[in-house]
């Protein structure tokens, strides 16, 4: 069971364990002894045979499984790590000055390259380069096998823009899709050198991740305090970047919301102090920012340590933010955070099998639906399980009394309970001999909620339920719900607004924006 | 009703729901009888008034109406029920699949088809079919009618996860209803030239019984297909 | 696992089965060349003249391939459209819906060359003869399976959907088949007997097993290019044909 686990973890994010230009020759299956499997999900094996085959693992034994191409049994395999948040094209031009506009035209490929190369070696097989619209002629390069480096995504242009209308951010999102971005990069406060405000009208925000949405796009979204925060969480944006200035409840509303977070607490600031030389007099890098620099790095364990406490449901993924300098020291990201108190498997599992998640490089390709341990059959499905969709299975020619007459008829009717009765209940008396054609959206949604009231289902699979209610509709919901589960049953309830979810939750799952 | 579902209580409940939608919209029932009996008027106005033409040509004319009917209203075997999300329940519910399909489709014949059947007495007169034939007529139709639906309503569950079938509808129905078409129309040719027509009638009830059986299992997959 | 086994499932992953397609449907088509090109010459060249039909008969030799092949690719297209409902293999989907133009094709010779061959036999370029009018129907078939894939949105579903309509059709093409000659006997009185179960002489007949390899091989080399486009088509955006792309850029 444990290893099935194992091996479906694996294969998710194993696209790029090895190098693109050495998976064409890897067609005939090859075998990794190690000695210590870490598989990225929390799980581990001691001893055990690995095997690939072309770009997928196949197969992960327990026990030495020979004869092996690769013997590893002195070492510890991971699976490749992940950044979510590089910029690959900084770097020092030859005069060891961060200012890329000064690097020679010839010279900024080869600088791109070491990059590359340096992440690689560092253990990265995957980053996600945010801001810079010459990615995307790298992860073109990269992925025919051509230019060796961690796959790569990429933003392209980073959305910066604090005059842009809510339609101008739409249309700027649908531009980046059009240019093949896989996801969105958004600044919505200032640096944390600059106080870190608010940028962007929440207008904006939410009109930028709804787009992106749409667009099947990710955000990710550069915010460092708490209005800034807010907006991104209102947005539904996928993910919080730095957040250095955030407040305790702030970690919390994120967790509510399903919102990640990404923070940079191990990398960034350390290697602008480190660099020094190379950064001051650029930009805002003036002498002033790096005191308040030195100042703030002072404290960051500290900040570190509040934010993984303050909420335990809080998705923290793990981007380390390396600019010029920082190249291949990704890794100090996590360091630095299990230094400062995170368990160092709660480190691995983020930089692996949650970061491939909230990239959406791990997908769920199937199941089975099993009841009390047997598989669910269509003859005893709905005597357990009650569907609740966006259509409501409504008659529009036929009154609410006979809609319901029919469906009970179809999927059986709990004893005792009658029809006008379940009405009442979701305030419908008075609507009996009412068409479904003349009620309202909302009406036409409290009748299938009568007709969910009916089943004699156990389980309540809701989707969207709160579509086209109003106030008193949702708490109608949320005590339907809750009466159902004070009778023994158990709901699964999908929603998108947090401010709907039903008053008794014993367990959240929070999606990302890939549903599938 | 204790609230248990049986397949008796299911048929009944679909049944009864399509009777009244059936009577909330009865003046749509009576159009493709309507359509029927226009594509005689326009074969009797394009193949002139000789009787003897007439009555030579009415069988085959009054299969054809038949058939290009029923074509009409196949669309609207499952469409609606998968537009307003009805079909998801149907999956959902404890009775198979095929058996909702195949009362749903009896029903269907029995509001489209079973009218039609009952105006071809009518028909045939206005296109002069000789008397003695007119039982063969009906018992084909009888028989061919439900087979047609039948089949067609495998047709219909395959269309139905686009969201309009129009023409290509009527492309995989048609190649399927050729032997039913053949056996029908036969039957009735054999009869006016005084030979024996139980051979295509019989050939149609064969047909009719494994019909019955095989295209509600196959229109059941069909619809879990375009549910999936 | 068993050699045979593996080499199954290898097969059914797509950038496998992509290699696998690119390296052997040219030899497919290399070797249809060349047994065809001996039966064609065959055909032409070595078989006498035909005492009654002359050389009009030779025809026959394009035409009876093509009508085997035409069923024997709807028979093709339902097995894989089975495979493909009941285990869920996109690989069987792909190659299902690969048949149907591949068919397709295959009828429309058959009713072109039974036509121009109808014409000097019977004075007419068509008649209701049942063999012809049951492939005509087949070619209706072919087109409700071709235009289904294309109608559906979602190419699983579509292909899964179309899946079906070759089984039903299988079922429904002897049924069919036999209706079309009970009614052309019921009509009896016009036809003339051309496909009549004459006997061929001895000679005639290599150069037709020429040609039957040969329309096998050119339809085996057409399902794999055919397939492997569908194949790419689906995977596209996935990193090993971005690579692939890349290569061949």
């Amino acid at each position: 069971m444990k290893l099935s686990f194992v091996v479906a973890a694996m294969t998710t994010f194993s696209a790029a364990a090895l190098p693109a230009a050495q998976v064409e020759a890897a067609d005939a299956p090859v075998r990794i002894h190690a000695g210590l499997l870490i598989d990225g999900t929390g799980a581990s094996l001691k001893d055990a045979t690995v095997t690939v085959q072309g770009d997928r693992i196949v197969s992960v034994e327990s026990g030495a499984k020979g004869p092996w191409a690769i013997d590893l049994v002195k070492a510890t395999v991971l699976p490749g790590l992940i950044d979510n948040h590089v910029h690959i094209t900084w770097h020092f031009n030859d005069d060891g000055r961060a200012d890329m506009t000064k690097t020679p035209r010839e010279q900024q490929g080869l600088k791109w390259a070491e990059n590359l190369k340096k992440t690689l070696m560092a253990g990265y097989t995957t980053v996600q380069s945010i801001g810079s619209a010459d990615d995307l002629l790298l992860r073109k390069e990269i992925a025919s096998g051509d230019l060796i480096g961690p796959r790569l995504l990429t933003s392209s242009t980073a959305f910066n823009d604090v005059k842009m209308s809510p339609d101008d951010a739409r249309a700027f999102v649908r531009a980046r899709k059009a240019e093949g971005a896989d996801l969105i990069k958004m600044f919505a406060s200032k640096s944390s050198r600059e106080g870190g405000g608010a940028t962007l009208s929440a207008e904006v925000v939410a009109a930028v991740c709804d787009e992106a949405r749409k667009q099947n796009l990710r955000v990710w979204v550069h915010a460092h305090g708490d209005d800034s925060i807010r907006r991104v969480v209102a947005g539904k944006c996928t993910t919080v970047v730095h957040g250095s200035l955030a407040t305790p409840p702030m970690f919390k509303l994120m967790a509510d919301n399903g919102v990640n977070f990404e923070p940079t607490v191990g990398v960034v600031t350390q290697n602008y102090i480190a660099h020094e030389k190379n950064y001051t007099g650029i930009g805002n890098y003036t002498p002033e920012a790096f005191v308040n620099m030195r100042a703030f790095v002072k404290d960051q364990g500290a900040r570190w340590k509040t934010m993984f406490t303050s909420a335990p449901r809080l998705n923290i993924l793990t981007g380390s933010d390396a600019v010029a300098g920082a190249e291949g020291h990704n890794a100090e990201e996590v360091i630095f955070r299990v230094q400062n108190g995170w368990p160092a498997m709660s480190g691995i599992v983020s930089t692996t099998s949650r970061n491939a998640k909230a990239l959406g490089l791990e997908g769920t390709t199937g199941g089975t639906i099993r009841i009390g341990g047997r598989d669910a059959d269509p003859a005893t499905r709905a005597r357990h399980v009650a569907y609740l969709g966006h259509l409501p299975g409504l008659k529009a020619d036929l009154s609410s009394l006979e809609n319901l007459d029919y469906l009970c008829g179809l999927l059986g009717r709990r004893p005792g309970m009658a029809i006008e009765q379940a009405l009442a209940t979701v305030g419908l008396a008075g609507f009996e001999d009412a068409p479904a054609r003349t009620l309202s959206a909302g009406q036409r949604k409290r009748l299938a909620l009568a007709r969910l009231w009916l089943s004699p289902a156990a389980l309540w699979l809701l989707d969207e339920p709160y579509a086209n209610l109003d106030l008193p509709g949702i708490e109608l919901v949320n005590h339907m719900v809750r009466a159902h589960l004070d009778d023994g049953g158990g709901a699964l309830v999908t929603t998108h607004g947090a401010y709907a979810a039903p008053p008794v939750r014993t367990r959240l799952l929070a999606l990302g924006e890939e549903g599938d | 009703m204790d609230g248990k579902v049986t397949l008796r209580s299911a048929a009944c409940a679909l049944v009864r729901r399509d009777l009244r939608l059936l009577w909330r919209r009865r003046g749509d029932a009576l159009q493709p009888a309507l359509f029927a009996i226009l594509v005689v008027v326009l074969f009797a106005l394009a193949l002139g008034n000789e009787r003897g033409m007439l009555a030579a040509v009415a069988p085959a004319v009054l299969w054809v109406a038949v058939l290009l009917s029923g074509l009409l209203s196949l669309d609207n075997l499952f469409r609606g029920d998968a537009e307003d999300g009805s079909l998801e329940q149907w999956l959902l519910a404890p009775v198979p699949l095929a058996w909702l399909v195949l009362v749903r489709t009896l029903v269907h014949w029995a509001t489209t088809a079973l009218p039609l059947v009952l105006a071809t007495p009518l028909l045939a007169e206005l296109l002069g079919l000789p008397h003695d034939l007119l039982p063969v007529l009906l018992l084909s139709l009888a028989l061919g009618t439900p087979l047609l639906s039948l089949v067609g309503a495998v047709v219909a569950a395959l269309t139905v996860g686009m969201r309009r079938a129009g023409v290509l509808l009527a492309l995989l129905a048609l190649p399927l209803y050729v032997p039913i078409l053949v056996f029908g129309a036969g039957s009735m040719s054999a009869a006016a030239r005084g030979f024996d027509p139980g051979g295509g009638l019989l050939l149609l009830a064969a047909g009719l019984v494994l019909a019955l059986v095989l295209a509600p299992v196959a229109a059941a997959a069909a619809l879990r297909i375009a549910h999936a | 696992m068993s050699p045979l086994i593996r080499w199954f499932h290898q097969l059914g992953s797509p950038p496998y089965f992509d290699r696998f397609a690119a390296r052997w449907a040219p030899w497919a088509y290399a070797l249809a060349l060349l047994t065809m090109g001996v039966g064609l010459y065959g055909a032409l060249f070595v078989v006498p003249a035909d005492y009654q039909q002359g050389d009009s008969f030779r025809i026959l030799y394009i035409h009876v391939p093509s009508a085997w092949m035409s069923l024997a690719m709807f028979a093709l297209m339902a097995v894989y459209g089975a495979i493909a409902l009941v285990w869920r293999i996109k690989l069987c989907e792909i190659l299902a819906m690969a048949c149907a133009p591949i068919g397709a094709a295959f009828t429309v010779i058959t009713l072109v060359t039974g036509s121009i061959w109808g014409k000097p036999m019977w004075g007419t370029w068509w008649d209701w003869d049942p063999r012809l009018t049951s492939q005509l129907v087949l070619l209706f078939l072919y087109f409700g399976v071709i235009g289904l894939y294309a109608a559906i949105e979602d190419c699983r579903a579509a292909a899964r959907a179309a899946s079906l309509l070759a089984i039903v059709g299988v079922v429904m093409l002897p049924v069919i088949r036999y209706s079309v000659v009970w009614w052309n006997s019921l009509h009896q009185g016009q036809t003339i007997r051309v496909f009549g179960e004459s006997s061929m002489d001895a000679s005639m007949i290599p150069p037709l097993l020429w040609m039957i390899v040969g329309t096998k091989f050119w339809a085996i080399g057409s399902l794999l290019v055919r397939a492997r486009a569908d194949n790419l088509q689906r995977e596209a955006g996935k990193d090993w044909v971005r690579r692939l792309a890349g290569a061949q850029r």
